[in-house]
């Protein structure tokens, strides 16, 4: 531990002991692991005390005019509470920031002005204990606490349960869900409406209709060709096609941009008719130019407004390929586009479309007026897909979810034994507990009411899970005992902190065997079930939406770069640059790698349009859109989290890169830090005179510190984003920083920098190399970041023993990811409350 | 049942109701809560309605072009204005509010318009209080067949339940017309047949939770109690739809229905607002509902305007760093605003209401949280009241708070501008004050709301 970002570390007046002394100290002690070290914590249990932090410079600035015979402004500072963070005074206190930072207080008229330096440690100090209050606020816990499921989670859970893909983000899904830093499932948080139930009770229903229809939809497939896709060639001429032969060797071609529109299997509704699983199938070609772009083939759903899938398709002419997926649909009347979504001449009528003229191949002779397909070679010019036709087969139901929804029926309804035993079943499934013989009266006693009204002992079934799909222990996880005060969660809440962990989603048999057996929480057996989960499929879940969430990937795309400043923009780059970090996430877990690879890696996982965004041409084999590890050499300039272009571009504003922006995600995500805010009523940075040399941002921003206030934050802050100055607002590496306005050569990125503890680097790779030597900083956020989103609340000064022992662990591992993510889940942590 | 453009689908209501006489308006008792009852008797006494509609403007404005430099009757509109000098008779400007609360706030701004909330600096734990128009749902609700409307359209809502929660705002006009005017197939037999059951399962799940919830004792904020609250909110809706069962939901004609249930890109910006905006009438204009609140958009993701040639969000915009170009564009935005909700009163004036437009008898608030973006500054909000004449407003002149201290605005000097948008010049001039006269014009009893001190006299007969 050399140096800190924030904190209270920051650079002493030469005459005190370096302050990493005490840090120092501290670690050593984590490691022999007797106390907390955590830098990046909420409590740093040695910061000094309320008396010695802030009391003198209150005393000597503050107090005077701030008590009971003046109170000045309104406001007594002698009568707020010391405890700054629990306290009733919060808000007061948070003034007080205010105040100092915004440099209204002490008033610039006084003899006496504290120095910029005291002023903001007295800023740093109270900020922290403010948050420390907010952890321990939103970490309250009662005797019974109800974690809301997230949407994801609910999809999930429905599925295991009934083997019904529910689509939670179409029109009629569920509401999305609010995020607290990034996490979406902070308990506390995710709040209910009338509207929210409303729409869990119209989702319960949907759901039961299709795992329990009233009449069966037989499969069926619909097949549409050419000349059914897309209107050319009148009825007389298909007619003459057919004759001559030729009408099944007809084909569609799609120039870059071009949209086959209202592409479906049928008129009206007829064929989706049952909600479920549809397999869609495409035989195309796909043509790329030479150096250029693949045709990307799209595939969207108009009334969901949903994309069901898209892929690059490189195939020749003579060998087309046949593209499947799978997707739920809900029943009604879908209407597709089918669209070659790559930017490229525009569908021009001289850019010389077939028109009504069927089209064969491009290796056909064009009408001289018409623009070229190809080159002399043959070779085409453009992106172009040829599609030959669109399958839809459906509803499909596998074997396995099919038993999923049989295992809730009793064999002979007549039987209320039977029903009740069925009923017992799905509520213990779904509240992932054993249930009370009156919990199941309960709910039987709803389809016994069913019944008498004249309902169908199936219907009456049905209401009665539908009422247990809207039990509050349904789409809570729920945790604790009403009639007693429980610090640990009992096996079968252990068992679904676990799944909801690790794969977003109920306990399947195996854990709640285990559960039964009295054996989850051995610590052998846990072990065993926690590895056994890490192995299973469904633990990519956890990379997936624990990457996004940690990373904030949420937010790329959220400022739409600018079209005109960056025209190579597009869904697709933007998509290929979340799930090049997720699939990143992915692979250092998957090999069990360490935490070192997030900071500096040679390697990274790209497909094809990142490998484009990237300028990364050397000879790589991309199948259709999937992602694969690249090797990285010095000259491409990437390497960990921090150059993909995902990070840098949620750090930009669409216009431009954020170089404060930047450094406040890094000491956020990377040292587990939130800086103060920046105090109110800032001056803009005046934008670039038309007739000054141009200016970079940095230059800039550095002219912008003159004001001592600004500049003692924003040296610890700016560092870390200046770093990347050599990436633009989405994420391409340059060398000189392109300024609108302004006069003379666009000037040079200057990218190098100082830590506030005085070490200097010359770029980002450089930096990247300091982080590395601050690797248990690092690991202490991750460590806080997995036991946030694993126990679904927000750690505490309480929990700070716990953590460091995981971190202490961590270490022993080499910081390896999977091993960390097992520490977690077996910690005594884990299974508190 | 009544085609809505013949206007006689109101009329056709009060008939029928009088034909069935009193026993269909008395279900609806059992499903008021005592704050609705004790506004029911004042309800009683004006039979014509009485309306509130909210629109948000996210991000703040352009302050330098949007600020109105006179006060009173001989006022100047600024040029994003402009399009409201057709409606320069039933509109008020106001200058120089803003919410206490909300001061330096930068992503709260729009959590707190309708509430004036203190918001806690606690992030995720942030405890939002009632909103204004969920006070006056409670009052119109007995009158209607939906309480409120929340409706946005990118995102967010401005509305919190009296427990503080954000009521999810639809954004889809397709969903927004099934929910006012879809009718369930089968007829009222089958529809009242699944309300029983849904009645019966909502029986069942309040039951266990409240046996549980019994066991637990303790404080009365827990997620439970969100639960329980909710659970019987809707159980209260379930109640209030099955009163309105056998009312005919009015038919709308087929070229209506299908121009407000078109799926809109929202690169197609001004459609888009526009198709709200006429839903928004329509609602009113078929006694739907009587309070709806709009966020036009959220504050991270306001729509960009393609056709006027802006490609950046809202937010993005806010942001300009004093780029004239970037203000210059921001102007175009708030102009286009403007115009758009210029277009909604034009509507609302066209509708004939027994010799009332519809405008007189609906209060229309259209402003932001949020003055200054590019620094969150949040003073001198950007305020337009509008309509209700007939619920004892007037209008036709600029309301200024600011002026009597300021003396003037210097528009040229920006820094001294963004200070006035960013520290109140009169601490009284709160935009609660505003709410308060609202509150009071749709007869909910109340001589303080929030942080009010008073009510706004000036837009008051």
């Amino acid at each position: 531990m050399k140096w800190k970002i924030l904190g209270t570390d920051r650079p002493r007046p030469s005459n005190r002991p370096p302050r990493w002394l005490g840090a120092l100290s501290r670690f050593c002690l984590a490691f022999l692991g007797v106390v907390g070290f955590s830098v990046t914590l909420a409590a740093n249990p040695s910061s000094p005390s309320f008396d010695e932090a802030v009391l003198p410079f209150l005393n000597q600035h503050c107090i005077r005019c701030h008590n009971t015979q003046q109170a000045s402004g309104d406001f007594r500072i002698d009568n707020l509470s010391h405890d700054v963070g629990g306290g009733p005074s919060v808000g007061r206190w948070f003034e007080v920031i205010e105040k100092i930072n915004n440099g209204e207080m002490p008033p610039r008229d006084e003899p006496d002005l504290p120095t910029a330096e005291a002023g903001d440690a007295i800023v740093t100090w109270l900020s922290e204990r403010i948050r420390e209050g907010e952890s321990a606020r939103l970490a309250k816990r009662e005797r019974i606490s109800f974690h809301r499921l997230t949407r994801e989670e609910y999809a999930h859970t429905v599925y295991d349960l009934l083997g019904v893909h529910f689509d939670v983000a179409d029109p009629t899904g569920l509401t999305e869900d609010p995020e607290w830093n990034g996490f979406e499932r902070i308990g506390s948080v995710l709040s209910l409406s009338a509207s929210h139930v409303e729409k869990y009770f119209a989702a319960a229903e949907a759901i039961l209709a299709e795992a329990y229809p009233s009449e069966a939809h037989q499969p069926a497939v619909a097949r549409k060709t050419a000349l059914d896709l897309r209107g050319g060639p009148s009825n007389e001429q298909i007619e003459q096609l057919k004759q001559q032969g030729l009408a099944d060797k007809v084909r569609v071609d799609m120039w870059p941009g071009h949209q086959i529109q209202g592409g479906r299997p049928g008129p009206g509704g007829r064929f989706f008719k049952g909600a479920g699983e549809y397999r869609v199938r495409i035989q195309v070609s796909g043509l790329k130019p030479t150096g250029g772009r693949a045709p990307h083939l799209t595939f969207y759903a108009d009334k969901l407004d949903r994309m069901l899938f898209e892929q690059d398709i490189v195939a020749s002419e003579e060998a087309p390929v046949i593209v499947e997926f799978t997707t739920h649909l809900p029943a009604g009347n879908h209407t597709f586009k089918l669209t070659n979504d790559v930017p490229g001449p525009s569908v021009l009528p001289r850019s010389g479309r077939a028109g009504r003229q069927p089209f064969f191949s491009i290796a056909e002779g064009r009408i001289p007026w018409q623009v070229k397909l190809t080159d002399e070679a043959g070779v085409p010019l453009y992106p172009f897909l040829i599609v030959d036709w669109v399958e839809w087969e459906g509803p499909l139901l596998s074997e396995e979810d099919q038993q999923k929804r049989s295992r809730f029926l009793p064999a002979d309804f007549s039987d209320g034994k039977q029903t009740r035993a069925a009923l017992g079943r799905f509520l213990e499934q779904a509240f992932r507990r054993p249930v009370t013989g009156t919990e199941v009266d309960r709910y039987f006693q709803l389809f016994e009411s069913q019944l008498a009204a004249g309902a169908t002992p199936q219907d009456a079934l049905k209401t009665s899970m539908l009422a247990v799909l809207c039990a509050s222990e349904f789409y809570y996880i729920v945790e604790g005992s009403a009639d007693e005060d429980r610090p640990r969660l009992n096996d079968w809440e252990l068992a679904s902190r676990l799944s909801y962990f690790l794969w977003s989603t109920m306990p399947d048999e195996g854990l709640l065997e285990a559960v039964r057996s009295g054996q989850l929480s051995q610590p052998e057996h846990l072990r065993a079930e926690v590895r056994r989960m890490l192995d299973d499929p469904r633990s990519r879940r956890f990379t997936e939406s624990f990457s996004r969430q940690w990373l904030q990937l949420q937010k790329v795309g959220m400022f739409v770069p600018d079209s005109k400043l960056y025209p190579d923009y597009d869904q697709h780059l933007e998509q290929s640059m979340s799930r090049e970090s997720m699939a990143f996430f992915g692979e250092v877990f998957d090999n069990n790698l360490s935490l070192r690879e997030f900071l500096v890696s040679d390697w990274t996982m790209l497909n094809a349009r990142l490998a484009l965004h990237y300028g990364i041409d050397r000879e790589l084999e991309f199948e259709g859109s999937d992602f694969q590890k690249v090797s990285l050499l010095p000259d491409d300039h990437r390497g960990g989290l921090l150059t993909q272009a995902a990070i840098l571009s949620l750090t930009s504003d669409g216009t431009r890169h954020r170089p404060v922006h930047r450094g406040v995600w890094i000491s956020k995500s990377i040292f587990g830090k939130t800086p103060p805010p920046p105090p109110a009523n800032v001056d803009p940075i005046e934008p670039n005179p038309v007739d000054q040399p141009k200016a970079t941002i940095r230059m800039k921003l550095t002219a912008h510190q003159h004001d001592a206030q600004c500049a003692a934050c924003h040296r610890k802050i700016d560092p870390l984003g200046l770093a990347f100055d050599h990436y633009d607002a989405i994420g391409r590496w340059r060398t000189e920083e392109l300024v609108a306005g302004g006069t003379g050569d666009h000037p040079p990125v200057d990218a190098s920098g100082v830590l506030p503890d005085g070490r200097a680097f010359d770029g980002p790779e450089s930096f990247k190399r300091l982080l590395l030597d601050d690797l248990d900083a690092f690991n202490a956020t991750v460590v806080e970041k997995l036991a946030m989103f694993a126990t679904r609340r927000a750690m505490t000064v309480d929990d700070r023993a716990d953590l460091a022992r995981i971190a202490v662990e961590s270490k022993a591992c080499d910081y390896r990811l999977r091993d960390l993510v097992e520490a977690v889940a077996t910690s005594e942590l884990f299974q508190k409350r | 049942m009544a085609n809505i453009t013949t206007q006689k689908w109101l009329l056709d209501r009060r008939h029928m109701l009088r034909g069935v006489g009193v026993s269909l308006a008395l279900p609806l008792l059992n499903c008021m809560r005592p704050s609705s009852l004790l506004a029911a008797s004042a309800v009683a006494k004006s039979t014509k309605p009485k309306r509130s509609v909210f629109i948000y403007v996210p991000n703040g404005v352009n302050t330098l072009t949007w600020q109105i430099e006179q006060a009173g009757k001989d006022y100047q509109l600024t040029t994003p204005l402009n399009s409201l000098e057709r409606h320069r008779q039933v509109i008020t400007p106001i200058s120089g509010l803003h919410h206490p609360n909300g001061l330096g706030q930068a992503h709260e701004c729009d959590k707190i318009w309708l509430t004036a909330a203190s918001v806690s600096q606690e992030g995720g734990a942030f405890r939002n209080t009632v909103s204004t128009d969920q006070l006056m749902a409670e009052v119109t609700a007995t009158q209607t067949r939906y309480a409120s409307l929340e409706l946005a359209i990118t995102g967010g809502t401005l509305a919190w339940s009296r427990d503080g929660i954000p009521l999810p705002a639809e954004r889809k006009p397709n969903a927004i017309f099934n929910r006012l005017f879809g009718v369930e197939p089968g007829g009222t037999d089958a529809a009242r047949k699944k309300l029983n059951r849904r009645g019966s399962v909502l029986d069942v799940v309040l039951d266990s939770a409240r046996s549980l919830r019994h066991r637990m004792g303790g404080e009365d904020r827990t997620k439970l109690d969100e639960y329980l609250h909710s659970v019987r909110e809707v159980e209260i809706r379930t109640e209030r739809a099955d009163s309105w069962l056998d009312i005919p939901k009015p038919e709308i004609d087929p070229a209506t229905k299908s121009k407000l249930t078109r799926n809109i890109p929202t690169s197609a910006a001004g459609d888009y607002y526009r198709t709200i905006y006429d839903l928004m009438v329509l609602a009113l204009r078929t006694d739907m509902t009587r309070v709806i609140t709009c966020m036009s958009g959220s504050e991270s993701n306001g729509l960009p305007i393609p056709e006027i040639g802006v490609a950046q969000s809202r937010h993005e915009l806010s942001h300009h760093n004093g780029d004239p170009e970037q203000l210059r564009r921001l102007t175009e935005c708030d102009g286009f605003l403007t115009e758009q909700f210029s277009y909604f009163l034009d509507q609302l004036k066209a509708f004939d209401e027994a010799g009332e437009s519809l405008l007189d008898r609906t209060m229309v608030l259209f402003g932001s949280g949020m003055a200054y973006g590019h620094s969150h500054g949040n003073a001198n909000l950007p305020t337009i009241l509008a309509g209700g004449q007939s619920l004892g407003l007037k209008h036709g002149q600029h309301v200024d708070y600011n002026l009597p201290k300021l003396g003037s605005y210097d528009l040229d000097n920006s820094k001294k501008h963004y200070g006035v948008c960013s520290r109140p010049v009169d601490e009284s001039a709160r935009l609660s004050n505003l709410l308060l006269t609202m509150l009071q014009k749709m007869d909910v009893p109340t001589e303080r709301f929030a942080d009010s001190l008073g009510t706004v006299d000036q837009v008051v007969r």
